[in-house]
């Protein structure tokens, strides 16, 4: 743009410069025509001056020789050599001798213009007879009245040469004759050159060069010349000389040329102060504030941190509203820019850095003890069953216990510390329990352990979130740089290995371990392989028989899920199930054993074997909501019916949340599935909740069943419980009959339903099947539904009718 | 009271002057009046035009001597102004009712107006003046004699 207007200023002056020099040509070539014009004016009057002197002089000379009476006499009387020798004698007078006229002729005339005489003296080229102008006297005698009293010039030609021709009445009012006077007008004209003190030229209109001025210029000057020309007309208005004269133009064209450039000059500086000027303007107006601008745009190309930094600009009043606007956006920008920055760095529940940001301030405390050679205490902390406390009271509460407890974290730490909440904004939805911090002061374990206590003891207290009183304990993980890492991952993953083991030790804290760390991360994998399993089927499904006592029928099974590791071998229930259990993964997990368990069932029935199967459910599935739909839905895509489905639960699954808990009971109840009570007699058993829930058997723990024998109280806690079941209307099955004499003094105490390795230990499907029809205690292959219901009749209930 | 002989001719040279100069005044000091009642104005013309009709036209030249020298109309008789009376004009005219023309040197001249009036007191009755006089035709160009 600066260019561009340059371009345009630039090109304008030029314009204004050529147009001043183009209008000073014009003016210059105007001033040296109009001095020729004056001049041609000024000779034009001159000459006229001169032509009427010579008039005059001729007139006045034609008087005077008329004067004497005498002479008057002899022209009356026609008396010829008296009248030359009269005229001779006007050759030698005054108006000769001093030069006032050059006298080439005298002519005497008759009244009549008839030529009388003629002057022996005058111009050797006058032919003598001839008259030199014939022309005046023809106009003279067409002349009449009192106009023929009066005298008659004219400029006349003859041979070659211009003459003067005065005619003069001879005698007063009554004529007798005409005297005319013939001189040389040139004589007369060379006076111009006096007069006007300039070379001058005379020529007959024919080109004919009569006279020139010793001083007329050469050819080669003639560049500067002016030459002024005046054609002098006869009385008839003919041509009858061309006067010219030269004027040395030099000193004018000189002078003119000078003036141009003085204009010229002067129309530069003019321009240029214009030029200078209009730049001046443009710049201040226009060029500074777009550069300020585009500096200020290019800064903040640079470092948007600058974005909002006002910009104040002077000049014109578009471009600094335009800065207003782009401030004003810079500022709204900023305020965007922050709350992303807000968005991406920190947890919007406690304010506190997110799992992005902390990782890039454990990059650099790393950078930084790295260079000086110092440690610093990484700690992970995690509430314990905090997904409980948020499943149980709510989200709402929940996330006021984080904000309460960062608080108190934050309260502890030390302002260089980092306190974070690891969220990932991607899954910001889902609340994390999870805290870490960094503390760069804190270097050695002993120091770390210090502030790990100082947390633990402020969590002590009791949190009281809208009227409740909530507990809670924090494991802690330590793990110090560089002793336990020299990186952001590893650091994070041997502080998470030492909180589980915290956790797992209910220690509170623990400090990193690597002795754990097999173990942990052997944990860690496993989750991984646990979730390919259930996803790829990699579980398999066993089931032991339950068998009615009193008729030793098979009427049940139930489903145990085997994992066989394609690397670990078989590996046990009691490894995966704590860890599905803490990673979420139970609920796939359930649902991949309820499914499959239903497809097993129903391809016996199909078999023509109507039993049921049982499933045991983790007290974390009671508190999945969607619990019931899961299974309901499972039931509809297998066409299973629900009275085939028992599902089996710990007394403490239904006891910690028994509200939330009865409700998906009661919904699962209402679809015809029965409800199992597993492990009785180990937990604490509400009976008030027990008889609030839609249980329809008790299972006895088979610590109790196992050792009865032995145990004299064992079976005192037997018999009560077969008691207390069927007196709520429940049946009852003991497990782990893995001996005779437990089988017959459980049939002898009234349990319902057995199973155990006595009766068969957990088989595949396809041994169950075959396994079925060698049974023999009490032609359990009989494929009678009707054999089912007999096994259980005496304990019928309500409940079971409905079953029925 | 005394009058002192000194003081009457002052006080006789202011009256005259004042006498003189009033008439004067009342046309233009320095011009002829345009025209004189009881007279016909001519020019140079008219003067040719008389001298060739009129055969007993008195023509006088009002001029003092010394500039009649400088020339004058052929045909015209010299009575200064300042010799004008009747007595004079008897001579040059022959009766009351002849035509006679005066002129002097030109319109700033007074004489041919003075001798008209003397002219008209004595009784001429066919006068003609020539304003223009001499100067005019001089300028016109028509002929004049010189002695």
């Amino acid at each position: 743009m600066r260019q561009l207007v340059s371009f345009v200023i630039i090109m304008m002056s030029v314009a204004g410069m050529v147009l001043v020099l183009v209008t000073s040509k014009i003016y210059v070539d105007l001033a040296i025509t109009d001095r020729e014009t004056a001049l041609a004016e000024t000779i034009e009057l001159k000459t006229q001056d001169l032509m009427q002197d010579l008039e005059r002089h001729s007139r006045d000379l034609g008087i005077t020789i008329q004067l004497p009476a005498l002479f008057r006499e002899h022209v009356a009387r026609r008396n010829i050599d008296a009248i030359i020798k009269h005229l001779d004698i006007q050759f030698h007078q005054y108006f000769v001798t001093a030069d006032v006229i050059k006298l080439e002729k005298l002519y005497i005339y008759d009244e009549y213009l008839a030529l009388i005489a003629e002057s022996s003296e005058g111009a050797k080229d006058i032919q003598a007879g001839d008259e030199v102008c014939p022309g005046l006297i023809v106009r003279a005698k067409r002349r009449h009245g009192p106009r023929r009293l009066q005298p008659i010039a004219e400029i006349c030609t003859y041979h070659n040469m211009p003459y003067h021709g005065m005619a003069v009445p001879i005698g007063g009012l009554k004529i007798s004759g005409y005297i005319v006077v013939i001189s040389n007008p040139i004589y007369n004209l060379k006076q111009l050159e006096t007069d006007l003190g300039l070379p001058i030229r005379l020529s007959l209109p024919q080109g004919e060069l009569i006279y020139q001025a010793d001083n007329w210029p050469n050819a080669g000057e003639r560049d500067t010349l002016l030459i002024a020309q005046y054609l002098l007309r006869s009385n008839i208005f003919e041509p009858a000389l061309e006067i010219s004269v030269a004027h040395n133009g030099q000193a004018l064209t000189t002078e003119l040329r000078s003036t141009q450039i003085v204009v010229a000059a002067t129309t530069l500086g003019i321009m240029l102060l214009v030029m200078i000027a209009a730049f001046m303007m443009f710049q201040a107006l226009w060029f500074q504030p777009l550069q300020k601008l585009k500096h200020y745009l290019h800064a903040i190309q640079q470092d948007r941190s600058r974005l909002g930094e006002s910009l104040e600009i002077v000049g014109n009043q578009e471009i600094s509203e335009i800065a207003q606007y782009i401030g004003a956006l810079g500022k709204e920008y900023t305020a965007l820019h922050h709350s992303i920055d807000q968005l991406t760095y920190t947890d919007a529940l406690t304010e506190l850095p997110n799992r992005a940001l902390f990782t890039d301030r454990l990059q650099q405390n790393i950078f930084l003890c790295e260079r000086n050679k110092s440690s610093f205490a990484l700690m992970m902390m995690d509430i314990d069953r905090f997904k409980e406390i948020n499943d149980v009271l709510g989200s709402e509460i929940g996330d006021k216990l984080l904000q309460q407890v960062s608080q108190r974290l934050q309260q502890i730490l030390r302002k260089s510390d980092t306190l974070a909440r690891l969220t990932d904004r991607s899954a910001a939805r889902f609340a994390s329990d999870e805290f870490a911090a960094i503390l760069p002061a804190t270097g050695d374990e002993q120091n770390a352990i210090t502030v790990a206590q100082k947390i633990q003891r402020a969590m002590d207290h009791a949190y009281t979130i809208e009227g409740q009183t909530v507990n809670i304990e924090l494991s802690i993980g330590i793990a110090i740089y560089p002793d336990h890492g020299n990186e952001p991952q590893s650091l994070l993953q041997r502080a998470d290995i030492a909180m589980y083991q915290a956790k797992h030790n209910h220690q509170g804290f623990a400090l990193y371990d690597s002795s754990h760390d097999n173990h942990s991360l052997s944990q860690l994998t496993m989750i991984s392989d646990l979730r390919r399993a259930i996803e790829s089927d990699g579980l398999s499904l066993v089931f032991q028989p339950k068998v009615a006592m009193n008729t030793s029928q098979l009427v049940g099974i139930e489903a145990l899920v085997r994992w066989d590791h394609p690397e670990r071998g078989t590996i046990p229930l009691n490894s995966f199930l704590p860890l599905a259990e803490h990673t979420g993964l139970i609920k796939p997990l359930t649902k991949w054993v309820v499914r499959q368990t239903a497809i097993a069932c129903d391809h016996l029935h199909h078999l023509g074997f109507p039993i049921h199967a049982t499933v045991n459910i983790s007290a974390r599935n009671l508190l999945d909501a969607s619990l019931s739909e899961t299974v309901l839905s499972i039931l509809e895509t297998t066409g299973l019916d629900g009275r085939w489905l028992y599902l089996e639960l710990t007394e403490s699954a239904v006891m910690s949340d028994s509200t939330r808990a009865l409700r998906t009971l009661e919904k699962l109840h209402a679809a015809g599935i029965h409800l199992v009570i597993d492990d009785f007699g180990t937990g604490h058993s509400s009976l008030t909740t027990l008889k609030k829930l839609p249980v329809d058997e008790i299972k006895i723990d088979r610590s109790f069943v196992l050792e009865m024998k032995e145990h004299n109280n064992d079976t005192v806690i037997v018999r009560s419980t077969i008691d207390l079941a069927h007196n709520m209307g429940m049946r009852v099955t003991a497990e782990g009959v893995d001996t005779e004499e437990v089988w017959h003094l459980l049939k002898l105490l009234g349990c319902d339903m057995a199973q155990g390795n006595h009766i068969c230990p957990a088989i595949t499907l396809t041994e169950l099947q075959s396994w079925i029809h060698n049974w023999d205690w009490g032609c359990a292959a009989a494929p009678d539904h009707d054999a089912h219901h007999d096994a259980t009749q005496h304990h019928s209930t309500d409940q079971e009718a409905e079953s029925s | 009271m005394l009058i002192r002989f000194p003081q009457l001719c002052y006080f006789s040279v202011l009256c005259s002057v004042l006498l003189l100069t009033t008439p004067v005044k009342a046309d233009d000091p320095a011009k002829s009046p345009e025209a004189i009642p009881g007279t016909t104005k001519v020019d140079a013309e008219g003067v040719i035009d008389l001298v060739t009709r009129v055969s007993n036209l008195v023509m006088v030249d009002a001029r003092i001597t010394a500039d009649r020298k400088q020339g004058y109309i052929e045909g015209s008789v010299s009575l200064p102004d300042i010799d004008t009376d009747c007595d004079s004009l008897s001579r040059v005219i022959p009766e009351k009712s002849a035509p006679v023309l005066f002129y002097c040197n030109g319109v700033k001249c007074g004489r041919s107006v003075k001798s008209v009036r003397v002219a008209l007191q004595c009784g001429y009755n066919n006068i003609y003046w020539y304003r223009g006089g001499f100067e005019d035709w001089q300028n016109k160009g028509y002929p004049y004699i010189k002695d």
